[in-house]
């Protein structure tokens, strides 16, 4: 016959159970995804004049279905600034966009990797000793490096981006956070939930739109300097 | 509670939004990831240096330094502007040594903010000095009419335009230079740098 389990000790077993679905995620911007933005994302007529080949390069942490997503998501968001915009896994793009070519024609590569990761022991063990109410911690911070280059390879403008994401396990740190987000802060400011994900969005879309911009003006320039094709 | 109070504190020193710090406390603080070593050499004192063979090779620091300005309070194109200086001011001042030109250097800079185009003038004009280039802090003049069209003019053709006016009108003689800093569209946060020469307008970058 099994003995059966004691009282805390299944209080216990059943905190630790309850902290894989208590998780506080947040995000910290780093270097490059700080910078001011002057461009906005949301406008039509960024790009207007601009082929824009996105290839997002799998690799490390980004695999093949990650990179995918990324280049719809982040074609999407050019598409939207006006510009005709083909992606690609890193090679060269299965098909040319339709229709004359625009005046513009950039390569946008985009790679990711982790530059640091963390999970104390000791916090993993203070969780289950408090029953959850102390948080465990993991974090990671990544780096997406982005390139942009004109349709001749000139690179035209570089770029890291770095930022830092933390998630807490445990009872006590989400329903502190919980009780905080329900009472004192403001809807846009709520940690529990998909905050950090939407804000490490928005700032990654900004910067990408803003470096975009940057080399489509820098590709003006220097075709300014070559002068009209003899 | 005694392990939750004791665990506050280590919560309270990590800058991440949390239950003692907003998210628009964050965005007060410039922050970067540093190697043990970096972060030793640049914050000396604060971040003990490594030593011996027992330091761990993969330790790194998040350092945060307090913006000067919170977010928002200037223009987001002067903020921009300003974030970038010293580096535009930099290799501004690189390129016009890499032409290789002994000339009396002229700062313009052409930029929607006349505080910040005035800022990162004296900026240009100070890396320029520190190139070992020789500096004037003569403006040199257009009329104007010469204004007045060249105003009506697409940027990346006016400013050629205005080099050969001011050749032609002895704004420049052959032993002046004149560096242009340029923004070409109020949305850029980069800047274009040009050296108008013997009337001629290069693009160097």
């Amino acid at each position: 016959m099994p003995r059966r389990l004691s009282c805390c000790v299944r209080i216990g077993l059943a905190s630790i159970a309850a902290a894989g679905g208590c998780v506080v995620h947040t995000y910290q911007p780093l270097a490059g995804l700080h910078r001011p933005v002057v461009v906005d994302p949301t406008a039509p007529d960024n790009l207007s004049d601009l082929d824009l080949t996105v290839a997002c390069v799998p690799g490390g942490k980004l695999g093949p279905s990650e990179a995918g997503v990324l280049c719809r998501q982040v074609g999407r968001l050019f598409e939207n600034q006006g510009a005709r915009v083909v992606t690609t896994l890193g090679g060269p793009p299965d098909e040319a966009p339709a229709g004359d070519p625009r005046p513009i024609a950039l390569r946008l590569e985009l790679r990711s990797r982790q530059i640091h990761e963390a999970s104390p022991a000791l916090g993993w063990a203070a969780m289950i000793a408090s029953f959850s109410l102390v948080p465990a911690l993991t974090e990671f911070t990544f780096a997406q490096d982005v390139v942009v280059r004109s349709a001749s390879g000139a690179l035209l403008a570089t770029e890291t981006l770095e930022g830092r994401i933390t998630h807490w396990f445990g009872f006590g740190a989400w329903a502190s956070n919980q009780l905080l987000d329900w009472t004192v802060r403001p809807e846009a400011h709520e940690v529990v939930g998909g905050g950090a994900d939407r804000v490490l969005s928005q700032d990654l879309y900004r910067q990408l739109s803003q470096v975009v911009f940057d080399a489509k003006l820098q590709a003006r320039v220097l075709a300014a300097e070559r002068g009209p094709a003899r | 509670m005694t392990l939750w109070l004791l665990a506050a504190p280590l919560a309270a020193a990590d800058p991440m939004p949390g239950l003692v710090r907003s998210r628009d406390a964050l965005r007060r603080l410039d922050c970067e990831r540093l190697s043990a070593w970096d972060a030793a050499d640049r914050y000396p004192g604060r971040v003990p240096r490594p030593e011996g063979r027992e330091v761990d090779p993969d330790r790194t620091y998040v350092v945060c330094a307090d913006r000067l300005f919170a977010p928002g309070f200037r223009d987001p194109g002067a903020e921009a502007a300003l974030w970038g200086m010293s580096d535009t001011a930099a290799s501004a001042a690189a390129a016009a040594r890499a032409t290789g030109l002994a000339r009396i250097w002229h700062v313009e800079v052409f930029h929607a903010s006349s505080p910040v185009a005035a800022k990162l003038g004296f900026a240009v004009k100070a890396a320029l000095v520190a190139e070992g280039l020789a500096v004037s802090d003569r403006a040199p003049r257009l009329g104007p009419d010469d204004l007045d069209v060249l105003l009506r003019l697409e940027p990346l053709r006016a400013y050629p335009a205005a080099c050969a006016r001011w050749a032609a009108t002895g704004g420049l003689s052959g032993e002046d230079a004149l560096l242009g800093v340029v923004q070409l569209d109020r949305r850029a946060t980069a800047l274009q740098v040009g050296v108008c020469a013997d009337g001629g307008w290069t693009w160097l970058r």
